[in-house]
């Protein structure tokens, strides 16, 4: 099952996110984006941009709350592309807090015309470390009155889409994979089981294998989820019959395929991921679409007649009807 | 990097919408709801609800100080049902009391007489009786009519998804109190907290900058809570702003399953025509989605099932159409994917019927025919693809061959 | 007064013995880590543990605390995930930790009290895999369950080093704080000033776990006049008398689980017994509880109707013994007088000629409502069928024993060629409708397939790939 997916709200204007970054005199952060944190793992990845541009450890970071005062007129936490833009609007900040501290620096230490840097907390000039550290650079800019906010602001560039036409660039880019799934149906009762689900994924360069991987294996098993057991059912008259939990099941630990195994294909055409790293919400959830197919080749092996309809979820039921199903 | 929050997830110290501490004289809300999927209102009376001991007020949509609506792209999504109803779980009135259990047991309260009228469920009957949320979209590259005549193989059918229950295990709510001058406080668990702010605004009349909108963390949203987070934000938000008092509404999962919306189910069409080497010349589809009663997010999620229905293949000639059907269904809203996988299944059921109609393995026909980069998408972008990459990747890394092998050695001892 | 031990503390309340524990914990008492996920059983983010002293010896279980009544916690240990916090991470939550096996949180208290509990349990035979069942009535959103399956392994690797008692262990290893070890002395002082919940005279509702009345009447029992079975010690036992077996009205399935005697009836009660609900369910529902149910899909209803079992009926003053397959008169309508109640439920104890199958298929293999679930029982005697009795529920609205299948068998020898008869009359014999269980045409075709696989697995001996083609 291979998979191909666009990364960019299709509504061209909704690209757009904006950070809080405030850097306090005893040397720790805060950042505030217009990001909502479900358990996507986006405020790590913030705070990971955060320590990352400032070179300090995330333990001087923290991520405050989602609040329509710090932050304006976000977009949703959508699309897979929160981390994207709300950590492009944090790069954007902490660089322009960087570039003012930078300068603190040259004065601090009494140069001219050599490249600062900060490196794991240590001010460096021209790559040699020198005795301005972190701390005390943060109260020196403060002493010196230095604004030690910023207000991130960043837009996608590039992306275009006319809808008179239907046609434009309305992508930052696309995230790739492909699935192998492989399931084994008891012929005789028509349950099934998912034995391996196989993922080479294109992450690009991903900035947290632990999250990235979660949101993967988190996507394809509710994925497999749509196309198996979740069947949603309204009667004629509108109303849900699968109303509760106990009549619309999710998968559970037993059915969560014994094996999911996931390659990160590092891949290195450009893109405007935050550091590269591409967005993984979303499309893990679409391997779940091979589960069908997978069930629908085992049936078709015990009854070559078999022709059920394309229609998902392919349950229990549907199973068990197309094994019997005779022609 | 391990999640930052995993430490106090793990010791179930992390705060959710229910576990903000209360205020002092918070008071508890709960929807009545519409049992009816489609209907006129003949009687709604709240009189005996309001007088249920315990109770502060019943809201109905007469009480919305500003505009009662909360449609986001489309202005078409009452807060309160007014004279009509248009799907089972709509709110009608927001019954506000000293207690949760108060307020639960005084909704049996509400007198409420529907004149039913026909009900709709199924998108194509919708499309067919020009019911649509926004008129049809149509992405179209080469000419699919004149390359279908110069396939070897063509073939047509039908494909169906259901829709999906986004489950996030913490069910929507809402919590907001009053704040000095006219402001209010809104703790969401939304996905959306500038939605929330908008909805809010428009239903109360006041300008967004009253309202905070605050949301430390949502237990699960998965589209779920973009859009329909507005509801309940909407009727606190008004309540503590009429009677200035901390109101909270936290709901129920059956609340939850039966009033929000879902992952929309398409029924589509599809005709695929391929070359003698099982090339994809061209590709039609016809997608009809199911929107339910609003459009909520649905022209966006239709959009996207365009964007995304020749998946991973490059199909040099592809007319894809697609109808946003109004149903009696609940809004359907984004999750997870947002109308993408729903396209993508078609276009893999269309290569899958046409594998089992030649007798290849679909993998030959998938893989012959990804896309490359500098392939044209059917919406004019010009591909940076990995996809074959992946593909390769997987079937060495795999041993595809191998697995291919082991299954049909199973198959054949049964 | 209902009086337990929550975490640390010692609580006593008055509040309506009703009232279900998780709102108890989380509104009165501000512990805000158990969480509400469906107020159902179903979703197990409110799961807790719960710990009891019996003969001096305590035993923790999960529990699911939306369906717990106040009342069943009355002299008890209540564990939420406040009580298990010590300074850091305990094993299972720094193995959850490791494996990224957290994401939005909201499942992962009841995640960490499942395996907690896991890690308290007394018998331990294959720990890593146990440790992953003990999360079987935990629903997680976000993962895909892969990461906590291998913290869960983690889990049950130390786990299965245990040498030492139970608590000990926990204690020694961190899982739980030193204070557990304080608990049955706290206990025992407890019980001695303990009153039993007043049993009322004219109860609306007898609540045995409460796990299918907490779903129904939710919201009437933090109200209602209610009698509590569960913790009643004259309904509670599991004893052979001669050639039947008795089960007080308020085993749980649990008990069943853990009773050597009634195991070794069953042999392969393992299979059955993880069809059915899950840990912290079985935890807590009765065998009465599924009985008088009168649920036409409840598992054990057709599990003991195929052992043609009989329920004793009390209304105190005098009994009445009754064979199930008699006691459903229609849907939800039984053989019983408001005033009475089950006392017991007997069975003849299997003989070494018999056999015994259950079958059950749903929607999702665990923690599901059966779509079609059937029992089968068969005295054999050189090969000749003496005796049989066949069950089946979700083709009817009641628990239905077969009698014409049943009787068919009578006398046959066993064979494949009594399938397509035996098929044949159980189709004549049931009325299934289609809900959201499956359509009627599946229900049938299903209770078929199920009918083939009894023969399958009580007859290996039987040709496969011939019962397929059928």
């Amino acid at each position: 099952m291979p998979i191909c997916f666009g990364i960019s709200f299709t509504k061209t204007f909704m690209n757009q996110a904006r950070s809080l970054v405030h850097v306090y005199s005893d040397g720790s952060v805060n950042v505030s984006t217009g990001a909502v944190e479900m358990g996507q793992g986006v405020n790590t990845k913030m705070l990971q941009v955060a320590a990352q541009v400032f070179s300090i450890d995330a333990s001087r970071v923290r991520l405050n709350t989602t609040n329509t005062f710090r932050i304006a007129n976000t977009s949703p936490s959508a699309a897979s592309a929160t981390a994207d833009l709300n950590g492009r609007a944090t790069q954007i900040a902490c660089e322009a807090i960087l570039e003012r501290l930078k300068e603190v620096a040259l004065l601090e230490l009494n140069l001219k015309g050599v490249t600062i840097e900060l490196k794991d907390e240590w001010v460096y000039a021209d790559g040699l470390q020198t005795e301005l550290g972190w701390k005390q650079l943060v109260m020196a800019a403060f002493v010196r009155r230095i604004s030690l906010s910023e207000h991130g602001h960043y837009a996608t560039p590039e992306i275009n889409f006319d809808l008179k036409k239907e046609k434009g660039h309305p992508f930052a880019y696309h995230v790739y994979g492909t699935a192998i799934i492989t399931t084994t149906i008891d012929c005789l009762r028509g349950t099934y089981e998912m034995d391996s689900v196989k993922v080479v994924h294109d992450f690009g360069a991903s900035m947290n294998v632990a999250i990235d991987k979660g949101q993967c294996e988190g996507g394809i098993v509710q994925g497999i989820g749509w196309m198996t057991m979740e069947e949603i059912i309204y009667d004629n008259e509108g109303r849900l019959r699968s109303n509760a939990l106990s009549t619309y099941k999710v998968p559970d630990v037993y059915s969560a395929p014994k094996e999911i195994q996931i390659e990160f294909l590092h891949t290195t055409n450009d893109n405007l991921a935050i550091f590269n790293s591409k967005a993984v919400g979303e499309p893990p959830l679409m391997y779940g679409i091979g589960a069908y197919f997978a069930l629908r080749n085992a049936i078709k092996a015990f009854n070559p007649n078999a022709n059920p309809a394309y229609s998902s979820p392919m349950t229990p039921e549907k199973v068990l009807m197309a094994l019997y199903e005779r022609k | 990097m391990k999640n930052i929050d995993s430490f106090t997830h793990l010791r179930g110290e992390s705060v959710y919408l229910d576990d903000i501490p209360v205020l002092r004289g918070t008071l508890y809300g709960v929807a009545f709801d519409s049992p009816i999927a489609h209907g006129e209102i003949t009687k709604l009376d709240v009189s005996e609800a309001e007088s249920f001991p315990g109770v502060i007020r019943v809201f109905t949509a007469k009480d919305v100080p500003g505009e009662n609506q909360i449609g986001g792209i489309v202005p078409d999504e009452p807060l309160f049902a007014d004279h009509h109803v248009h799907f089972c779980g709509m709110p009608i009135a927001f019954v506000v009391a000293e207690t949760e259990e108060a307020a639960r047991m005084a909704i049996k309260k509400i007198k409420l007489e529907i004149k039913g009228l026909p009900v709709i469920t199924d998108p194509r009957e919708a499309q067919a009786k020009g019911e649509l949320i926004v008129p049809p979209r149509k992405f179209v590259i080469g000419n699919s009519d004149e390359a279908f005549s110069k396939c070897t193989y063509v073939f047509e059918g039908k494909a169906d998804s259901n829709g999906q229950e986004h489950l996030y295990i913490e069910t929507q709510g809402a919590y907001t109190y009053p704040m000095e001058n006219g402001g209010i406080r809104i703790h969401s668990s939304t996905q959306g907290p500038t939605a929330v702010q908008r909805a809010c605004a428009k239903v109360l009349g006041v300008p967004m900058h009253q309202l905070e909108v605050d949301v430390t963390r949502l237990g699960g949203g998965f589209g779920g809570k973009e859009d329909q987070a507005n509801t309940w934000a909407a009727l606190c938000a008004m309540a503590s702003h009429l009677l200035t008092r901390p109101v909270k509404y936290s709901l129920h999962r059956m609340e939850d399953m039966r009033m929000t919306g879902k992952r929309h189910p398409y029924s589509s069409d599809y005709k695929i025509g391929l070359s003698r080497d099982l090339k994809i010349l061209a590709y039609e589809a016809t997608f009809y989605q199911n929107a339910g009663a609003a459009a909520d997010l649905s022209p966006a999620v239709l959009e996207r099932t365009l964007f995304h229905c020749t998946n991973s293949y490059f199909i040099p000639n592809v007319t894809a159409t697609a109808y946003s059907c109004r149903t009696h269904l609940p809004p359907n809203t984004a999750f997870r994917g947002f109308g993408g996988p729903q396209g993508m299944f078609v276009i893999e059921c269309a290569i899958a019927r046409a594998a089992e109609e030649l007798g290849v393995p679909a993998i030959e026909i998938q893989k012959k025919n990804l896309i490359q980069s500098g392939n044209e998408f059917p919406y004019g972008q010009i591909a940076v693809s990995e996809a074959s990459e992946c593909w390769n990747r997987a079937e060495e890394v795999y041993s595809l061959k191998e697995i291919i092998a082991q299954i049909d050695l199973f198959n054949s001892k049964e | 007064m209902i009086k337990f031990i929550l975490n640390n503390t010692e609580v006593s309340t008055d509040q309506h013995p009703g009232t279900a524990v998780l709102d108890f914990i989380r509104y009165r008492q501000n512990l805000t880590g158990t969480k509400i996920g469906c107020r159902e059983g179903d979703c197990g983010a409110c799961t807790v543990l719960v710990g009891e002293l019996t003969n001096g010896d305590i035993r923790y279980r999960s529990m699911t605390s939306c369906l717990m009544p106040l009342a069943n916690a009355n002299g008890k240990h209540i564990v939420t995930v406040e009580g298990i916090n010590g300074d850091g991470l305990n094993p299972v939550q720094q193995a959850m930790y490791d494996e990224s096996a957290t994401q939005c949180g909201f499942c992962t208290p009841g995640f960490v009290m499942s395996m907690v509990g896991f890690s308290l349990q007394h018998e331990i035979t294959n720990a890593p895999k146990e440790a992953v069942d003990s999360v079987d009535g935990n629903i997680c959103r976000c993962t895909g369950y892969k990461s906590i399956q291998r913290a869960a392994t983690r889990v049950g690797e130390l786990v299965s080093t245990r040498k030492s008692d139970p608590v000990a262990f926990a204690i020694e290893q961190k899982f739980v704080p030193e204070y557990f070890a304080s608990i049955p002395s706290r206990l025992k002082a407890l019980s001695d000033n303990l009153s039993a919940v007043k049993n009322i005279e004219v109860a609306d509702y007898r609540v045995g776990g409460g796990t299918d009345l907490y779903v129904q009447k939710h919201e009437a029992m933090s109200h209602a006049k209610l009698d509590f079975f569960f913790d009643n010690p004259a309904m509670k036992g599991i004893r052979i008398e001669g050639n039947r077996c008795i089960l007080g009205a308020s085993t749980t399935v649990t008990d069943l689980v853990e009773s050597k005697e009634f195991r070794k009836l069953f042999p392969d009660f393992e299979i059955y017994y993880k069809l059915v609900s899950s840990t912290p369910i079985r935890n807590m529902a009765t065998i009465a509880g599924n009985i008088v149910n009168a649920s036409p899909i409840g598992d054990f209803t057709a599990f003991f109707l195929a052992l043609n079992a009989s329920v004793l009926l009390t209304d105190d003053k005098s009994s009445r013994e009754i064979e199930l397959r008699k006691f459903y008169l229609g849907y939800k309508k039984l053989d019983k007088r408001p005033e009475e109640y089950i006392k017991t439920i007997s069975f003849e104890i299997p003989s070494k000629h018999t056999r015994f199958n259950f079958e059950k298929v749903s929607k999702r293999t665990n923690l599901d409502i059966a779509s079609v679930n059937t029992a089968i029982r068969l005295d054999i005697t050189e090969g000749i069928i003496s005796n049989a009795g066949v069950s089946a529920g979700g083709i009817g609205p009641i628990p239905t024993y077969l009698f014409k299948a049943s009787e068919y068998l009578n006398g046959k020898k066993v064979s494949l060629e009594l399938l397509p008869e035996l098929i044949s009359i159980v189709q004549s014999e049931i009325a299934p409708i289609s809900d959201a269980r499956g359509t009627e045409e599946y229900k049938r075709l299903l209770l078929s397939q199920l009918l083939k696989a009894h023969f399958l697995v009580l007859f290996p001996e039987l040709d496969e790939a011939k019962i397929l083609t059928i």
